[in-house]
C-alpha cells in the first residue's frame, strides 16, 4: 500500500488533467491580474501599462473609503461565519432527526440559494423598504414595536447587518447541504451506540455529531469566508453606492468600480490581489485553528 | 490496463480539445461590423434597430452587422470595457460621456468623424445644427468630433394634472418661488409633492443637475468642468444648498433616500405622488404602462431662479450618441460608416421616432400624427431650446466624480452639510482628474 | 433505534421548524404572485395576492427572453461542467486526501486559493487569452472554463470526503490484488457520492446562475444563457419585473423539483454495489 501510495505516476496522472484545465483559466489570469497591479492602466488596449511599483498598493492603504471597506468586510466575515455555519449545520441535523417531510425542507432551504440575483434583490428591497408600506417595518408596526421602523438600508447603523442577513439567507442551504452529505457518512452505529451511553439533545450533537462532522465544518468554514471576503452582488444590488457614507462598501465593489467604471485598472487589480492575499492568510489561519481539534476516525 | 488508457486519454481531452477550438475559428469573407447600443430585447426601439440592420445586410450582402446591443447597464458597460480592454472595440457602441472620452480619442480608440462628415455635406445637414458639437473634443486637447448625437433626453418635471387642481395650483410653477409655493400647497392637501427615487444616485443628480443649470448657467457648469472654477465656489456651494433645502421644504416622498427610480415611477403612475423630474424617453415607457392616470400627465421645464433671469432659458438635455471605433481596417471603418448613414437617412430616423418616441438631433424630424399628445408637446418643446447643457460631469476629464459627487448628494440628503459636500467632491476632483 | 413514540416535545419542535422552513419558501411564493401581477402592481401592494392571472407574462419571458433555446443551452453548459469538473476533481482529490508526497499541503492550498478570487478580477486577463487562442461561443473551451472555476471548490470538499473513507478499505482491496484505478473506481468514486453530489449542486448553481462569463464569452445570439435571456428585463428607465419574475419562475422551479426528486435517487443509484462502509 505504502508503495501505491507514494507512486509519482498515479500521482501525477491524476493531477494532470484538472492542474492544466485550472492553470489555463484560472492561475494565469490570476498571474496577469498580480502582474497588472503593479501597473498604471486605463484598461484600453492601446495604451500600454506604465509601471509604477507599489504606488497603487500605497495609495490604497492611504485611502480612508478602502479601510473603512476592509473593516466592513471584516465584519461581514466574523458575524457571517458565526451566523452561517452554526445555522446551515443546525438545519441539516434538523432535518435529519425530524425524518418526516425531508423532502419539503431540503426544498425550502435550498430555493434562496438558486433564486437569480434579480429575484433576491426584488424580495429583499420590499422586505427593507423605507416607509410603513415595507414588510419589515409593516411587521413591526403590527406587532407594536413602531419605535424600531426605519430606513433598513440607508441608516449606516443597520445597513450592514441588514446585508449580512441576506447573505445568510441566500447561503445557509449550502452548509445545509454538506452537512446532510457529511451525516451519510456518520455509521448509524456510532449514533446508536451514543443512545445506548444515554447521550441525548444538546450532549448528543456536541459529542457525537460535531466531532463526526468535524472535516464538513472546517471546509464549511473556509467557504464563508472565502466567500464573504470577495462579496459583491449582494452589496451591489441592495446597496449599489456602498451605503451611506460607505457604510455598505466592501474591496470588491470598489475594485470594481476602479476597474470597470473609473479606468483605473492597476488600482482595480491591486485590490483584488489584497482581497485574495487576505483570504488565503485568513484561511490558512483558521484552518490551523481548527486542526487543533483533531477529527474523529472511525 | 483498458482503465489507465482511458484515464489518460480523459486526461488528454482537455488539451486536445483547447487546441481543436483554436483550430475551429475561422473568418468568414464578410466584413463583420458589430453594433452595440442600449436597446434591446423586448422595447419598440430594439425592434426597429433589428429591422434595420437586417434590411441594411439584404442590401449589402458583403457586409454583417452583429448586434451586440445589451440593455442592462453594468451587463453593458462590462462587456464595453473588456472589449476595450482587448481592442476589440465595437464598430458603433454608445457610452455616457463626453470629456471624458478625451483619453480614447487621444489614443485612437475613438475614430475622429470631421472628414467623413465633411466629405458628405448632405448628411452632415441631417444633424440639428449644433449638435455635432457636443462630442467636439478640442476644449479637452483632442480635435476632432469623436461621436454623432442620436438621441436626445430633454429634462423637465413631470406632474400629475388633477393632484394639482385638487391642491389648488391653477399654473404651472414657472419661477422656483412658484414651485416652493406649489410644494406647500400639496403638502396642505396631503399630496406628496415629488416623488425620487434616491437610491439610484443619478435622480438626486439630475434634480441638482438642474439647479446648478439655472443658477450657474452653461458657462458656469462648463467652467466647473475644466477646473476653471471650483466646488468650493459660493455659488455652487449655493446650488448644493437649494438641493438640500428642497427636503427640508417637504418637497420629496418620505423614505425616498432608500427608493429606486422603479418605485418612483410606480408612486408617480398611482397617483401617489404629484411630480417626478424625469427625462424625455420616460415618456413612452409611461404610456406603455397601465396607469390610469395617463391622460392626466403632461410636464414643465425646470423652473428659473428669479434672481438669475439670465439662465431662463438654459435647459438640461442630455445628449447620447453613437462613438465609432478608431482601430479597425480601412474597409471596416468604410462598411461602418455605411452602416451609420444607412441608420441616419431621415426615413430611418423617423421611422424609430414613429415607433420608440424619442427625441432625437435631426433637423426635419416631426412627431407622428397619431403620437400621444404628451410625446408632441415635448417636440415642440423640444424645438423651442436654444440654450442647453448636459450633466455636470460630462464637461469634467475626471472618472470618479459622477460617483463621487452623486453618493456626495444623497449622503448630503441624510445628513452632510453643502460646504462638507463641496469640498469633499473638489478633493476628489483634485485627487482623480488626469 | 425502532420505532419510538415522540415526546410533546419533539413536536413543538417539529412545528417551530416548519413554520421557520414555511418562511423560507415565501420568497419563491412571492416571486410567482408577483410573475402574475403587473408591474403597477407588484409596487402597490407588495404581498397582496394577484387581482387576476396574468399568463401573458410568461407567454412574454418565454419569447423575449428566450428561455426555450436558452434553457437547454444551460443544460449543456451545466452537464458539461459538472462532467469535467467532477470526474477530474475527484481524482486530484483521491491523490490529495490520500497520497503522499512532498509538497502536498501546498498543492491543496493552490487549489483551494482559487475560492479567493474575485470573478471581475479575471475577466479582463481572461478575455485576453481567449482573444488570443480565437475562441468566442465555443462550449468545449466554456466548459472547460467554468470548470476551472468550479475546481477549488470540488477540490476542498471531495478531499474533505476522501479523508474520511477509512483507509483500511483502500488496503483490503489491494491485498485482494486490486490496482490503484480499481480503487478508485470501484471504491472511492461510489464511496464519495454524497460528496460529488453536494459539490454537484454548488457547482450547477454557479454555472445556472452566472452571467459575466456567458456576456463576455457568448455573442452568438443562439447559444446564449438563461442568465443572459433574463437580463432582457432591465432598461435605462424601467424593469419590467412581471416579466422577469415569470422568467425566473420558468426557470426556477424545474430545478427545485429536480433537486427535490432526484438527489436521494442519484446518490442511492450511484453509491450501490459500492464496499458500504
Amino acid at each position: 500500500m505504502e508503495k501505491i501510495r507514494k507512486n509519482k505516476r498515479t500521482i501525477v496522472l491524476f493531477l494532470l488533467p484538472a492542474v492544466l484545465i485550472y492553470l489555463c483559466f484560472e492561475v494565469i489570469p490570476v498571474i496577469m491580474s498580480i502582474y497588472f497591479s503593479f501597473h498604471d492602466w486605463p484598461g484600453i488596449q492601446a495604451i500600454p501599462l506604465e509601471f509604477v511599483g507599489l504606488d497603487n498598493y500605497k495609495s490604497l492603504f492611504q485611502n480612508k473609503v478602502f479601510l473603512q471597506s476592509l473593516k466592513n468586510v471584516f465584519i461581514y466575515v466574523i458575524v457571517s461565519v458565526i451566523l452561517q455555519v452554526p445555522l446551515g449545520f443546525g438545519l441539516g441535523l434538523l432535518i435529519h432527526h425530524f425524518k418526516k417531510g425531508q423532502r419539503f425542507f431540503k426544498a425550502a432551504f435550498f430555493i434562496p440559494m438558486i433564486l437569480s440575483v434579480t429575484a433576491v434583490a426584488l424580495l429583499w428591497n420590499f422586505i427593507y423598504f423605507p416607509t410603513e408600506k415595507g414588510i419589515l417595518n409593516s411587521f413591526l408596526i403590527k406587532i407594536g414595536l413602531e419605535n424600531l421602523t426605519q430606513q433598513w438600508l440607508v441608516n449606516p447603523k443597520t445597513s450592514l447587518m441588514c446585508l449580512i442577513v441576506v447573505s445568510t439567507w441566500t447561503s445557509v442551504g449550502y452548509y445545509m447541504i454538506i452537512c446532510l452529505a457529511g451525516l451519510t457518512s456518520v455509521p448509524d452505529s456510532v449514533v446508536e451506540a451514543g443512545d445506548l451511553d444515554g447521550a441525548t439533545g444538546w450532549k448528543k450533537v456536541w459529542y457525537i455529531y460535531i466531532p463526526m462532522l468535524w472535516e464538513p465544518l472546517k471546509m464549511s468554514t473556509i467557504m464563508v469566508i472565502t466567500g464573504v471576503l470577495k462579496i459583491f452582488d449582494t452589496v451591489y444590488i441592495l446597496t449599489p453606492t456602498g451605503g451611506t457614507n460607505n457604510s455598505t462598501i466592501v474591496p470588491a465593489l470598489l475594485m470594481y468600480n476602479e476597474a470597470y467604471r473609473y479606468g483605473h485598472y492597476g488600482l482595480g487589480s491591486a485590490i483584488a490581489t489584497v482581497i485574495f492575499v487576505l483570504s488565503v492568510a485568513v484561511s490558512v489561519f483558521s484552518q490551523k485553528l481548527m486542526n487543533r481539534r483533531e477529527s474523529v476516525e472511525y | 490496463m483498458k482503465k489507465r488508457k482511458l484515464v489518460m486519454s480523459a486526461g488528454l481531452a482537455a488539451v486536445a480539445s483547447l487546441s481543436l477550438a483554436a483550430s475551429v475559428f475561422a473568418s468568414g469573407d464578410k466584413v463583420k461590423v458589430t453594433f452595440m447600443s442600449r436597446d434591446s430585447g423586448d422595447t419598440p426601439m430594439a425592434k426597429v434597430y433589428e429591422d434595420q440592420i437586417a434590411r441594411f445586410m439584404e442590401e449589402n450582402p458583403d457586409i454583417e452587422v452583429q448586434n451586440d446591443s445589451i440593455y442592462e447597464e453594468s451587463a453593458y458597460n462590462n462587456k464595453l470595457k473588456v472589449a476595450l480592454s482587448t481592442g476589440e472595440t465595437p464598430s458603433i457602441f454608445y457610452y455616457p460621456a463626453i470629456a471624458g472620452l478625451t483619453e480614447w480619442a487621444q489614443n485612437g480608440v475613438l475614430l475622429d468623424l470631421t472628414e467623413a462628415l465633411n466629405e458628405d455635406e448632405e448628411w452632415k445637414n441631417t444633424f440639428l445644427d449644433g449638435a455635432l458639437d457636443t462630442y467636439d473634443l478640442s476644449a479637452y486637447g483632442a480635435d476632432g468630433i469623436y461621436a454623432l448625437p442620436n438621441e436626445l433626453n430633454v429634462d423637465a418635471i413631470f406632474y400629475n394634472k388633477a393632484l394639482f387642481e385638487q391642491a389648488g395650483i391653477t399654473e404651472i410653477p414657472e419661477t422656483m418661488d412658484d414651485l416652493y409655493d406649489a410644494i406647500d400647497k400639496l403638502n396642505a392637501a396631503g399630496i406628496t409633492p415629488f416623488g425620487v427615487g434616491g437610491k439610484n444616485t443619478w435622480v438626486m443628480g439630475h434634480i441638482f443637475n438642474n439647479i446648478l443649470a439655472k443658477r450657474i448657467g452653461r458657462e458656469g457648469i462648463i467652467q466647473l468642468g475644466t477646473g476653471e472654477k471650483k466646488w468650493t465656489d459660493e455659488d455652487v456651494v449655493e446650488c448644493l444648498q437649494i438641493t438640500k433645502d428642497l427636503k427640508e421644504k417637504g418637497a420629496f416622498a418620505e423614505g425616498f433616500e432608500g427608493m429606486d427610480y422603479n418605485t418612483q415611477m410606480n408612486q408617480f403612475l398611482t397617483g401617489e405622488v404629484a411630480m417626478i423630474s424625469h427625462s424625455s424617453p420616460i415618456i413612452p415607457e409611461m404610456l406603455s404602462s397601465e396607469s390610469e392616470i395617463l391622460d392626466d400627465i403632461s410636464f414643465f421645464p425646470f423652473p428659473y431662479f428669479e434672481d438669475k433671469e439670465e439662465f431662463k432659458d438654459t435647459r438640461v438635455i442630455y445628449t447620447s450618441g453613437w462613438m465609432i471605433s478608431g482601430t479597425m481596417s480601412e474597409e471596416e471603418t468604410e462598411a461602418t460608416l455605411k452602416l451609420v448613414k444607412y441608420m441616419t437617412t431621415p426615413e430611418a430616423i423617423q421611422e424609430r421616432m414613429d415607433a420608440a418616441m424619442r427625441v432625437a438631433p435631426y433637423k426635419n424630424i416631426t412627431a407622428p400624427a397619431d403620437a400621444a399628445q404628451i410625446f408632441s408637446d415635448m417636440v415642440d418643446y423640444t424645438a423651442t431650446i436654444t440654450e442647453s447643457v448636459g450633466e455636470y460631469f460630462d464637461y469634467d476629464t475626471c472618472s470618479t466624480l459622477v460617483d463621487t459627487s452623486r453618493n456626495g448628494i444623497l449622503n448630503m440628503m441624510l445628513s452632510e452639510t453643502a460646504e462638507d459636500t463641496a469640498a469633499a467632491i473638489q478633493a476628489d476632483i483634485d485627487a482623480n482628474r488626469p | 433505534m425502532k420505532k419510538k413514540r415522540h415526546s410533546v416535545g419533539y413536536y413543538i419542535g417539529f412545528g417551530v421548524f416548519l413554520a421557520v422552513a414555511l418562511v423560507n419558501i415565501y420568497p419563491m411564493i412571492f416571486s410567482i404572485f408577483c410573475s402574475f401581477k403587473g408591474n403597477l402592481e407588484i409596487f402597490s401592494s407588495f404581498t397582496a395576492l394577484p387581482k387576476k392571472l396574468r399568463f401573458e407574462n410568461y407567454v412574454t419571458a418565454w419569447n423575449v427572453g428566450n428561455i426555450g433555446k436558452y434553457f437547454l443551452n444551460t443544460l449543456i453548459l451545466a452537464a458539461g461542467t459538472l462532467a469535467v469538473s467532477g470526474f477530474f476533481g475527484a481524482m486530484a482529490s483521491y491523490i490529495l486526501a490520500k497520497f503522499q508526497f512532498r509538497g502536498k499541503s501546498k498543492w491543496y492550498l493552490f487549489f483551494i486559493s482559487g475560492m479567493m478570487i474575485p470573478i471581475q478580477a479575471v475577466l479582463i486577463p481572461l478575455s485576453y487569452i481567449f482573444g488570443k487562442l480565437g475562441i468566442m461561443n465555443n462550449y468545449p473551451v466554456l466548459i472547460l472554463l467554468y470548470a476551472a472555476f468550479c475546481f477549488p471548490m470540488t477540490i476542498l470538499i471531495l478531499t474533505g470526503f476522501m479523508n474520511s473513507i477509512p483507509t483500511e478499505l483502500e488496503e483490503a482491496m489491494v491485498i485482494d490484488g486490486a490496482s490503484v484505478y480499481q480503487v478508485f473506481f470501484r471504491m472511492i468514486l461510489p464511496l464519495s457520492v454524497p460528496g460529488i453530489v453536494s459539490v454537484s449542486i454548488f457547482n450547477f448553481i454557479q454555472v445556472w446562475n452566472n452571467l459575466l462569463f456567458p456576456l463576455i464569452f457568448i455573442s452568438d445570439k443562439n447559444k446564449g444563457t438563461i442568465s443572459l435571456g433574463l437580463l432582457a428585463f432591465f432598461g435605462e428607465y424601467s424593469t419590467d419585473y412581471s416579466s422577469s419574475m415569470a422568467g425566473i419562475c420558468l426557470t426556477t422551479i424545474p430545478i427545485i423539483i429536480a433537486y427535490v426528486f432526484f438527489q436521494e435517487k442519484i446518490e442511492n443509484g450511484l453509491m450501490s454495489g459500492a464496499v458500504k462502509g
